[in-house]
């Protein structure tokens, strides 16, 4: 391989990873709530309503607990 | 039932709550839940609105080593989940729900007046009153901790199905059937009201579209009264001929087994003939075991047994009904060792086989099948289907409780020293002392 060849194939990887590693920071920021001004970046201020009725906030902030069915006793 | 998502049990599916229900609304979230109504997020990121979360919620956020939030449930946060565990606080701060409040508190509902007096006579005390703490602690610990609050009926599933609001937390003045009543009243009324058992139609009623109500018209909020031995001692309560009054001489067959004045014979319960087989329960379900599917432990099974109505405290108070359904229920001596209670001293004074109300009625069930257009019956021979003798006295006979089918249940019982004891708790409810002659013609 020559110096040239080389250094192509440098930049190559260097620019793939850097797309790769914005991709997988930007996805992490902006999912699920993309469109809702808190995914800004900005400070906001919430209500309890402005949490619970936003389907979003509660997807993103649930607990899952262990899921098991009762029929119920009596 | 299915748990409903995380994220659906608390979401207000609205731009804001007061379009949901304008006069809670007006209380404010904090006033009933505690927390603070008003924080700031640094930014949308998950960390930060769990961080305002936290604030919100009143309750201490933990980190990983490298600084990120760890998103967990809190053991302990400041905000009240179901305000109405308080309602002389939350459905009556100012005055609101005055009267259900009160009724409330000593309410069949809210007390299990029934289970206490039963758990206490077995446990050889007279009444709940005199039980000792240990009783009680383990009672309210495991029994009455899910029981239900205002909320649990009218705002959100109950904690049994692990809660949930019903409908972006509106309140509901009428509960709802699924998510409510069955919710809790479910291994038995709900699958049996459903026809949820292989080869069961639900209930007639269910069918023609009757909700609980229609027939429980008793104050379910309560009466004020705190001596109940039995939820059937509760004034209102359904009874079929508050509808079917006029059956008494309809046919032959109620001429014949008809409870009461004029009958016949000696009275049948209406179940006897009009239900089909129901939800019985073996061994206990106290100390976390709830459907665990340890053969050794509490199980559920479909039977359908005619047994004789004892008399006993734990009977209904009916009178003429000399047969009735009987279904087993989940209580053995050391079912509540977890509660450090070792053994029910009085637990064999009471049968476990109880009076019962199926909740899966039908005009036509297979003992009210007497072929009576077969030519091979003649009207004499109306009692085929049900009665212990000719052709059929095999099948038919399993339709009893009888002291051999006891005596090979015996050593599925657990917890007993003498498995005997088991029969003798039942004898009483066993057919085979008192069987007429008409039903039994070896």
């Amino acid at each position: 391989m020559t110096t040239s060849a080389f250094s192509q194939a440098w930049w190559r990887l260097l620019l793939w990873g850097s797309l790769f590693a914005a991709l997988q920071q930007g996805c992490e920021r902006i999912d699920p709530i993309t469109a809702d001004p808190a995914s800004s970046g900005d400070a906001v201020t919430l209500s309890c309503e402005s949490c619970h009725t936003n389907r979003d906030y509660l997807r993103l902030l649930a607990v899952e607990e262990a899921a098991s069915e009762s029929a119920g006793g009596g | 039932m299915a748990p409903l998502e995380p994220y659906a049990k608390v979401f207000i599916d609205a731009d804001s709550y007061a379009e949901v229900d304008p006069n809670h609304a007006a209380v404010g979230c904090v006033t009933c839940h505690g927390g603070v109504d008003q924080v700031v997020a640094a930014s949308g990121s998950r960390d930060d609105l769990w961080v305002a979360m936290a604030a919100a919620h009143q309750f201490e956020v933990r980190y990983t080593s490298n600084g990120r939030v760890i998103r967990e449930k809190p053991t302990v946060k400041g905000i009240t989940r179901d305000p109405s565990t308080q309602p002389e606080l939350n459905c009556n701060g100012t005055g609101c729900h005055a009267q259900i409040v009160d009724l409330h508190a000593t309410s069949m509902h809210s007390q299990l007046w029934g289970e206490k007096a039963k758990i206490a006579l077995r446990a050889g005390y007279e009444s709940w009153e005199d039980c000792p703490e240990l009783l009680k602690e383990g009672h309210a610990r495991e029994c009455s901790s899910c029981h239900a609050t205002c909320g649990q009926c009218h705002v959100s599933r109950p904690t049994s199905v692990k809660g949930g609001l019903l409908d972006s937390h509106r309140f509901k003045r009428t509960p709802d059937i699924e998510n409510n009543c069955t919710a809790c009243h479910g291994s038995r009324v709900g699958n049996d009201y459903n026809g949820h058992h292989e080869g069961n139609r639900p209930d007639v009623h269910n069918e023609l579209g009757f909700d609980c109500f229609f027939c429980h018209q008793e104050n379910l909020h309560g009466d004020g009264r705190t001596d109940y031995t039995s939820r059937y001692e509760v004034e209102g309560m359904p009874r079929c001929t508050n509808c079917h009054s006029l059956a008494a001489e309809d046919n032959l067959f109620h001429a014949y087994h008809w409870p009461g004045e004029g009958s016949m014979e000696e009275g049948l319960s209406c179940t006897v003939c009009h239900s089909q087989p129901y939800t019985n329960c073996l061994n206990c379900h106290s100390g976390g075991v709830w459907n665990s599917g340890d053969p050794e432990g509490y199980s559920e099974y479909t039977d359908f047994r005619i047994g004789r109505n004892t008399g006993a405290i734990s009977t209904h108070p009916v009178e003429h009904e000399e047969w009735v359904t009987v279904r087993h229920i989940p209580v053995i001596k050391d079912g509540f060792r977890e509660w450090g209670w070792p053994s029910l001293q009085n637990w064999s004074s009471f049968p476990t086989w109880e009076y019962s109300s199926p909740h899966n009625i039908q005009r036509f069930t297979p003992q009210t099948a007497v072929a009576l257009s077969n030519p091979a019956y003649s009207m004499g021979d109306c009692w085929m289907s049900c009665h212990v003798q000719g052709p059929h006295e095999e099948a038919n006979a399993r339709r009893f409780l009888w002291l051999s089918h006891l005596d090979s249940l015996k050593s599925s019982v657990t917890g007993l020293e003498d498995p005997d004891e088991y029969v003798r708790a039942n004898r009483a409810t066993a057919v085979d002392d008192s069987i007429t002659r008409y039903w039994n013609r070896h």
